[in-house]
């Protein structure tokens, strides 16, 4: 099987490059990141992020034949090959296949994926019914690995303005947690033509997220409620 | 208008609403020329001389230079970076829309005469 890689290294490196490399024993059941491993034995240069192995921490997402998903998840089996394997895309290049994840993290600072409170916290545990828990179904599960905002286009047009769907797929989380009080402040945090308004349900998203959420369906949440407090 | 420039969720609510508008004032003006008015000269002049006409119809020009608005604001924003060109862009295109606005108007009035 081939496999053509994006090759970048700032400091020996005047523009990034493909190179191609050849493994030959692809056994049954191999996942894209075992193949990326086999490679770098060949290739220690080549740079890449991988952690749990089994799509729980987020750290291989890679554009991978043009979509994004996790390395580790991807088995080679539904791969064509050559398989293309770029770093995701609309993120500054750190080396091969690492992006600067700043900007991402920095928008999902910007919706404190946090709970707030007025109240003081309660000596025993905040309760939640079975129902209220239910709403958090579909939007806690995300492991920030980047593969929806960096395939979306209107946070490649604008990652310092638009929020992004990881980020507002989390906004839209604690939004619709019961034991948050601020979800005013947070609604009005979100409103101006950028931060949530930049998104055009293109639903990239949605295409690639290797959990299966849908950020679109959250932000379309999160209008609802907007409009929900001006009527 | 330029006030909307900076806002969220007012543009995309009226965007919406005025988009509805639009499609049932269609669907109005067509079926009344379709199956109960043929349409000449003298009968749509007419019609436009029909006071709830005018008012449906002024609310359909209104509606559609809001929508344009909104739309174009839209791709402005999302695709012109530099803070001046940007700005100056939204401001050609507000003032186009309501330059035709008051075009438009022009040519409703003359219709009453």
């Amino acid at each position: 099987m081939r496999f053509k890689i994006y090759r970048f290294n700032p400091e020996t490196d005047k523009k990034p490059y493909i190179q191609e490399y050849k493994l030959d024993k692809i056994e049954p059941g191999m996942m894209l990141l075992d193949a990326l491993k086999k490679i770098k034995e060949q290739d220690p240069s080549l740079g890449f992020r991988r952690s749990c192995g089994e799509g729980v921490c987020g750290s291989d997402g890679l554009n991978i034949n043009g979509t994004n998903g996790l390395a580790c998840i991807t088995p080679l089996a539904d791969l064509k090959s050559p398989v293309e394997i770029n770093p995701l895309p609309g993120l500054p290049v750190i080396r091969d296949l690492i992006i600067d994840m700043d900007q991402f993290y920095k928008q999902y600072r910007y919706v404190k994926p946090y709970l707030t409170r007025k109240a003081p916290l309660p000596e025993v545990e905040l309760k939640q019914s079975p129902e209220e828990r239910d709403k958090l179904d579909g939007l806690y599960e995300c492991v920030l690995c980047a593969c929806c905002s960096t395939s979306c286009p209107s946070f490649w047009w604008n990652p310092d303005k638009f929020l992004g769907p990881a980020a507002l797929l989390q906004a839209g989380r604690f939004l619709q947690d019961s034991r948050d009080q601020t979800q005013a402040e947070r609604l009005e945090a979100l409103d101006g033509p950028f931060k949530l308004f930049r998104c055009h349900t293109i639903m990239n998203c949605v295409q690639v997220c290797p959990k299966e959420l849908n950020p679109t369906q959250a932000i379309g949440e999160i209008k609802k409620m907007m409009l929900k407090r001006t009527i | 208008m330029s006030m909307v420039a900076l806002e969220g969720l007012r543009p995309w609510i009226l965007q919406r609403l005025t988009a509805v508008y639009l499609l049932l004032y269609v669907f109005y003006a067509l079926a009344y020329w379709l199956f109960f008015d043929t349409l000449t000269y003298v009968h749509w002049l007419a019609w436009l001389a029909d006071d709830v006409n005018q008012i449906l119809l002024s609310l359909f020009y209104l509606s559609m230079l809001i929508h344009a608005w909104v739309g174009i604001r839209d791709v402005l924003l999302d695709y012109i970076k530099p803070f001046l060109i940007k700005l100056l862009l939204l401001f050609g295109v507000a003032l186009f829309l309501i330059g035709s606005g008051f075009w438009l108007l022009k040519i409703l009035m003359m219709v009453q005469v």
